[in-house]
């Protein structure tokens, strides 16, 4: 769970890294290429004034002597803040030729068309501005090297594009504090389950407010299920303490009457305790294989074999075996409308209910008591009603009796308690219930139902 | 010792009482919580064994109810429920002793023995007093130094005296420890069986108090 939600934090940073790098690059790149060309129209704007100042200043003051020391100090004052060195000129006439021209100034004399151009001489590369006055038949150009556009660029770039890689790691801090923030909840989600108790599961209870939409559903799902889970838990350790109580009795009684057995002097006692020692180990087979009958049916075990049979005969020849095992005083009635009834089941498990429901009559039925056995049919439910004449059972009882090992009071030594949690279980692998409720005129009425399947009545 | 079993199992109950009478007890054996609340008054019991799961009433509830009702006997409960009723709870609610099912008889015996000796307010299994030495881990009685043999109803009168040594036990006491509830004595084997006791330790060494009972004295002094 731990590594899951790790890889989720770290898939999340990745992305947001990929796609802040992404940004970064898009800004730095236009940045790059906006001061690239900022640069440039810088460069030559400045050539332009230039040209014109000198040209102008030609026009005015036609003292070439001292033109190039005003221009100098003119164009250094009007240059020398961003670049070292002043630009070349070279100022000719139509009529004259050459007027002035700057030391630095590359032989271009060849290059008479007016505009910007790039030149290439002596390994250097120039920005050449060449300006005509057709009026007073003058010339100018003024240059520069490219390497004064790149100490431009450079400035430019040290202001605006050197700030953005200041950018680059505050975008790896903000992603990690986005996603360490945004996947906060599902932490605190991971730790509250974490601190679930497997033993003694209970609900998260976490405050919906502080949920994220997203997993309100699957906590309050999480939630449903843990509370499941604690049912079934707390059933089976109401099973197990049951069983381990009805387990242990059957084996303390046999233990103690061996020892008795084995230091009787009597051969009469001795005989008697051995008895004992037999009956306890039969109840104990019998609680075994009624806990092993349910293990059987636990309904994720496996599919149980059906057969098609006739509930009526069915239920008539188990009141045979019943009447068979000896249970004096009680008469048992079959009463049914129907023939027959053919229902999808498994016969020695049906057996099994019809057995223990009338176990349990003949429990609770008074010396001379009747009990009446319903067969009939209801809808796609065949359905088994076995009444006696006993007490009755309290309402607030009714439902408990069907638990494993509970005993109703009164009935001390009757049974392990299991007969009507079996009853029930059979009932419902084969898609019906059971359940208790008062017969008229006294008395206990317990009806099983079973699902018909797929034949039905003849 | 006289002790009342309250267990609802039968065959573990049977067991129990014939375990402890061969050990030389009378059982009384009670099967319903409801009985058994009020089985201890007015009877006189050494002690009780007490099953925790029982029709009518709980085990707890019944020893509760002993307990609020100031019945001091002490009780030893038998109990297959560890989980749900701790040793803790148990002793809390006024068990003076308690064994987890399946019982071993002889470590029952030996917890009895205890609880009734320490009832009693003796340190050991040895009862002695005016040269008579009785032993009821083993079972075997000296009189001046000298073994002496005696049935089971001799040794439980014996027993019963020494405990409460130079006191008077009174007649129906010592029949309830013999016969309990459902043996009832013949008319004068109590007196036959006085008799017989008297031949084996001495007759001085026990006395009639008229109208009251029986005590064991140094016959010589008074």
């Amino acid at each position: 769970m731990k590594a899951q939600s790790l890889s989720l934090h770290m898939r999340l940073l990745v992305w947001l890294l990929i796609l802040l790098g992404l940004l970064w690059l898009v800004i730095w790149t236009s940045a790059r290429h906006t001061v690239g060309d900022a640069a440039s129209r810088e460069v030559d704007q400045r050539l332009q004034t230039a040209a014109s100042l000198i040209l102008n200043l030609q026009i005015d003051n036609a003292r070439p002597s001292s033109l190039q020391l005003i221009l100098r100090d003119l164009l250094t004052l009007h240059l020398s803040a961003p670049t070292p060195r002043p630009p070349g000129f070279e100022l000719v006439s139509d009529e004259v030729g050459l007027i002035a021209r700057s030391a630095d100034f590359p032989q271009l004399a060849h290059i008479a068309s007016p505009g910007f151009s790039d030149l290439a001489v002596d390994d250097q590369d120039w920005r050449v501005f060449t300006m005509s006055d057709q009026g007073h038949g003058l010339t100018i150009r003024v240059a520069v090297t490219q390497a004064a556009n790149d100490a431009e660029a450079q400035i430019l770039d040290d202001d605006f594009t050197r700030p953005l890689l200041w950018l680059l790691p505050a975008f790896v801090v903000l992603a990690f504090v986005s996603v360490w923030r945004g996947l906060a909840p599902l932490r605190r989600i991971e730790s509250a389950i974490a601190e679930i108790d497997p033993t003694n599961p209970r609900p998260l209870g976490l405050d919906a407010s502080r949920v994220p939409d997203e997993l309100r559903q699957l906590l309050a799902t999480l939630d449903r299920l843990l509370i499941r889970v604690r049912d079934v838990l707390m059933r089976q350790r109401v099973f197990t303490v049951g069983a381990s109580h009805e387990l242990r009795t059957p084996i303390a009684g046999c233990r103690t009457q061996l020892q008795v057995a084995r230091r009787s002097l009597d051969s009469e006692r001795c005989k008697h305790a051995l008895e004992q020692a037999q009956h306890s180990l039969d109840h104990l087979a019998r609680l075994v294989e009624a806990l092993l009958l349910l293990a059987r049916l636990d309904p994720c075990a496996s599919q149980l074999k059906r057969h098609r049979l006739d509930l009526v005969e069915l239920t008539r020849s188990t009141l045979d075996t019943f009447d068979a095992q000896g249970h004096p005083g009680v008469a048992c009635r079959l009463e049914t409308s129907q023939e027959t009834i053919f229902i999808e089941a498994n016969p020695t498990l049906l057996e099994t209910l019809i057995l223990n429901l009338l176990k349990n009559a003949y429990q609770a039925s008074p010396p001379d008591g009747t009990i009446r056995v319903r067969v009939s049919l209801a809808g796609l439910q065949a359905r088994l009603s076995v009444i006696d004449e006993g007490p009755g059972i309290p309402e607030a009882s009714r439902e408990r009796v069907f638990d494993p090992f509970h005993k109703g009071d009164g009935h001390a030594t009757s049974g392990h308690g299991l007969g009507l949690a079996i009853v029930r279980t059979i009932a419902r692998v084969h898609g019906g219930d059971a359940c208790l409720r008062p017969a008229p005129g006294g008395g206990t009425e317990a009806v099983a139902s079973i699902a018909v399947g797929t034949t039905s009545v003849a | 010792m006289r002790i009342l079993v309250v267990e609802d199992d039968e065959v573990l109950g049977d067991g129990l009482c014939e375990g402890l009478r061969q050990d030389g007890h009378t059982i009384d054996w009670l099967l319903d919580g409801r009985i058994a609340e009020a089985a201890l008054e007015g009877e006189a019991f050494d002690a009780v064994v007490l099953d925790l799961s029982l029709p009518g009433r709980t085990g707890i509830q019944v020893l509760k109810h002993w307990r609020d009702t100031h019945q001091t006997t002490p009780v030893v409960v038998l109990t297959a429920y560890e989980a749900q009723w701790n040793s803790v709870t148990l002793l809390d609610q006024g068990a003076d002793d308690y064994l987890t099912k399946p019982v071993d008889l002889e470590e029952l015996e030996a917890r009895l023995r205890a609880l009734a000796r320490r009832a009693n307010g003796h340190s050991d299994n040895r009862l002695s007093h005016c040269g008579i030495s009785l032993d009821r881990s083993d079972r075997r009685v000296w009189v001046d130094g000298t073994p002496v043999d005696l049935s089971a109803h001799e040794f439980m009168v014996l027993e019963a005296l020494l405990e409460r040594p130079g006191r008077v036990v009174g007649r129906e006491q010592l029949e309830s420890r013999l016969y309990g509830w459902n043996e009832g004595p013949e008319s004068n084997s109590f007196h036959v069986l006085i008799h017989k006791l008297r031949g084996h330790v001495g007759a001085h060494r026990i006395e009639t108090v008229r109208g009251l009972g029986y005590r064991v004295t140094d016959g010589g002094a008074s």
